[in-house]
């Protein structure tokens, strides 16, 4: 492996406080990358080490599959992950993704991984209940895979190249979850963006989580709305004025899933409802913003602002725990959009 | 060694001195063009608020660019790397092993050349690069736009809007770069966010790579962003004109104000004469 390579002292609490001096590490335990602990990573892939997966901003880094393997190893995550991780940075890369506006952000957004397909058990993704954070598995090793290489691969530290000014949990070990497939009833998110019918993962720029509950409405039709309504706060991204575009993932829960597909089998159906109850009454706001939708073309038929310009820009999945009573909101960043890649499995 | 390489590297590391942090030149090797530094931090009050070692590296080298000093390496020995604390009291003999490092290659030092001057400016064509998020970026382009208007310079303008992606997207470039055609120099403004400034410092870099004169103008607070993404987008050299932080919370009459005063400065930075 052709590498720069360090002697350092091995035992784990040392190397951690020395991973965190080196700045490469987020001050959680890492695990050190020797060439024995990484090469499975790297022969997981199949491909050559110092093939190149993807250039990521702002560093502009190349990451090669030694980088990304050593990053993952430092985790602990899976070696059979590798190719959900390849396919990540890839998914990231795409220009319609916008990494480089998500690494220098003053906003607190991360990069979270839905993942489709068989894979989800073979790594123990979860899915289910608490798939957001909490449940068991492998999603934060993999997760914080993931958020090393965007720090030491693309180069995104805080203070420096991102500007975030909070930031949020989710920046830590990331967010990766899957879509309860078997429970919903339509197709799987990454054949409904991508047509992508087999693993995959879909990289989107969420904000953060904000739950939705509701345990009043007695309709399908009542409880779209409801959730329609909980997405369009004043402050949330979509409400930026110039922006042309902006996209809202929505985690629906299985219970929920189950009645709601009874009445709306086409997604789309249910896109189109959330998004027009997604909306607010433009003058339920001060005259001055009144004045930027005006100038922005944002204010629609009876007077309404919607929170993203079409209803496609409402992306639905099926997750989250049998509980039902709570949806998932993540709001989306600027004009990012979500991106889809199928795993490589050779 | 050369003295003009020593005094060069003395400079920049004076410059970064500061707050009780010292930046010591430990040797200058002209003929390998290499430079070693460290830090001495033993009289800094706020560790925690001296930026890391390997972006101050980085910046340093940036800087030396800007100086006339492009360098193929510079090592900058961090205490702060050395101190790696013990395990614990019950810690044996160092467990020494070898680790591979995580950190991408870093890029190549890129082109410090800040372009050609603006030069004289009576009939020669400025475009504004605007947006749509940033109304003090109107005011302060509109009072620019003005006083150049005086100068004798015509003046076009055209507005980025981030994000578009696919058909329309392409359609928005090949209208900026058909922008970029039709002036002699492009002011690209305006970098006072993470995003706006990736923009911003993208749309300066487009028109720098055309040759014409090009300036990116950030805000305070972006200004280190907007240098780091200059370096990693290959012109670490590209001018920059810094406006006051923060600047869209203000009042429009004193955006305008700044503007006005801030007008010779944002001359000088362009390299243009009136």
């Amino acid at each position: 492996m052709t590498i720069a390579t360090h002697d350092v002292d091995g035992d784990p609490l040392a190397f951690t406080h020395f991973a965190v001096e080196q700045g490469w590490s987020d001050g959680l335990p890492v695990i050190p990358p020797t060439e024995e602990r990484v090469q499975p990573y790297v022969d997981a892939l199949g491909i050559p080490p110092g093939q190149v997966i993807a250039r990521l901003g702002p560093l502009q880094g190349d990451c090669t599959a030694l980088k990304l393997a050593v990053n993952a190893a430092m985790t602990a995550a899976p070696v059979d992950s590798m190719p959900l991780l390849r396919a990540a940075v890839e998914a990231m890369a795409d220009p319609a993704f916008e990494l480089l506006q998500l690494n220098a952000t003053t906003a607190p957004v991360v990069p979270a991984l839905l993942v489709n397909g068989p894979v989800r058990n073979r790594l123990k993704i979860s899915f289910g209940a608490g798939c957001l954070g909490g449940a068991d598995g492998n999603g934060p090793s993999i997760g914080r895979a993931l958020r090393l290489v965007l720090r030491n691969v693309a180069g995104a530290r805080i203070g420096l190249t991102s500007q975030s000014v909070h930031g949020q949990p989710g920046r830590i070990a990331g967010v990766v979850f899957g879509e309860w497939e078997e429970r919903s009833p339509w197709a799987p998110f990454a054949a409904r963006a991508a047509g992508v019918h087999r693993d995959a993962v879909t990289a989107f720029g969420s904000m953060g989580s904000m739950n939705i509950i509701d345990a009043v409405a007695d309709s399908p039709a009542m409880l779209l709305d409801h959730v329609g309504r909980s997405l369009a706060y004043p402050g949330a991204n979509g409400y930026v004025t110039g922006l042309p575009v902006n996209e809202t993932m929505v985690a629906i829960n299985p219970i929920w899933a189950a009645m709601l597909g009874k009445e709306y089998p086409d997604i789309v159906d249910v896109q189109e409802r959330i998004w027009h109850a997604a909306a607010t009454r433009v003058g339920d706001w001060p005259e001055k913003y009144q004045r930027r939708f005006e100038e922005h073309g944002r204010i629609m038929e009876g007077g309404r602002v919607y929170l993203v310009s079409h209803p496609s820009q409402i992306l639905v999945t099926v997750s989250g725990g049998l509980g039902g009573l709570h949806a998932a909101a993540l709001h989306g960043i600027g004009t990012s959009r979500a991106t889809t890649r199928p795993l490589a499995w050779d | 060694m050369s003295n003009t390489l020593v005094d060069l590297v003395g400079d920049v590391a004076r410059q970064f001195s500061r707050d009780g942090i010292e930046v010591q030149v430990r040797d200058v090797d002209e003929a390998a063009r290499r430079v070693d530094l460290a830090l001495d931090l033993s009289e800094a009050e706020c560790l925690d608020c001296v930026m890391p070692g390997d972006y101050l590296r980085r910046l340093i080298v940036v800087r030396l660019a800007e100086v006339g000093a492009p360098l193929v390496g510079v090592t900058l020995v961090d205490p702060r790397a050395q101190a790696v604390p013990a395990a614990g009291p019950e810690a044996k003999a160092t467990n020494t092993v070898t680790v591979l490092d995580p950190i991408a290659a870093p890029t190549a030092p890129g082109d410090p050349d800040p372009g050609p001057a603006a030069g004289r400016l009576a009939e020669k064509v400025i475009g504004f690069r605007v947006d749509t998020l940033w109304r003090s970026w109107d005011w302060v382009s509109d009072e620019w736009m003005k006083l150049l208007a005086d100068s004798g310079a015509q003046i076009r303008s055209w507005r980025r809007v981030q994000g578009v992606h696919g058909t329309e997207g392409e359609a928005k470039d090949a209208e900026y770069a058909a922008f970029l055609g039709s002036v002699d120099v492009v002011i690209s403004g305006l970098g006072n966010c993470g995003s706006c400034t990736a923009w911003t410092i993208k749309d300066a870099m487009s028109g720098r790579a055309t040759g014409i004169s090009s300036m990116a103008v950030v805000t305070q607070q972006f200004d280190g962003l907007g240098l780091i993404l200059a370096q990693d987008g290959g012109f670490p050299g590209l001018r920059r004109f810094v406006l006051p932080y923060p600047l869209d919370t203000l009042p429009e009459e004193e955006v305008r104000q700044i503007a006005r005063e801030s007008f010779p400065a944002m001359l000088e930075t362009l390299g243009a004469e009136v």
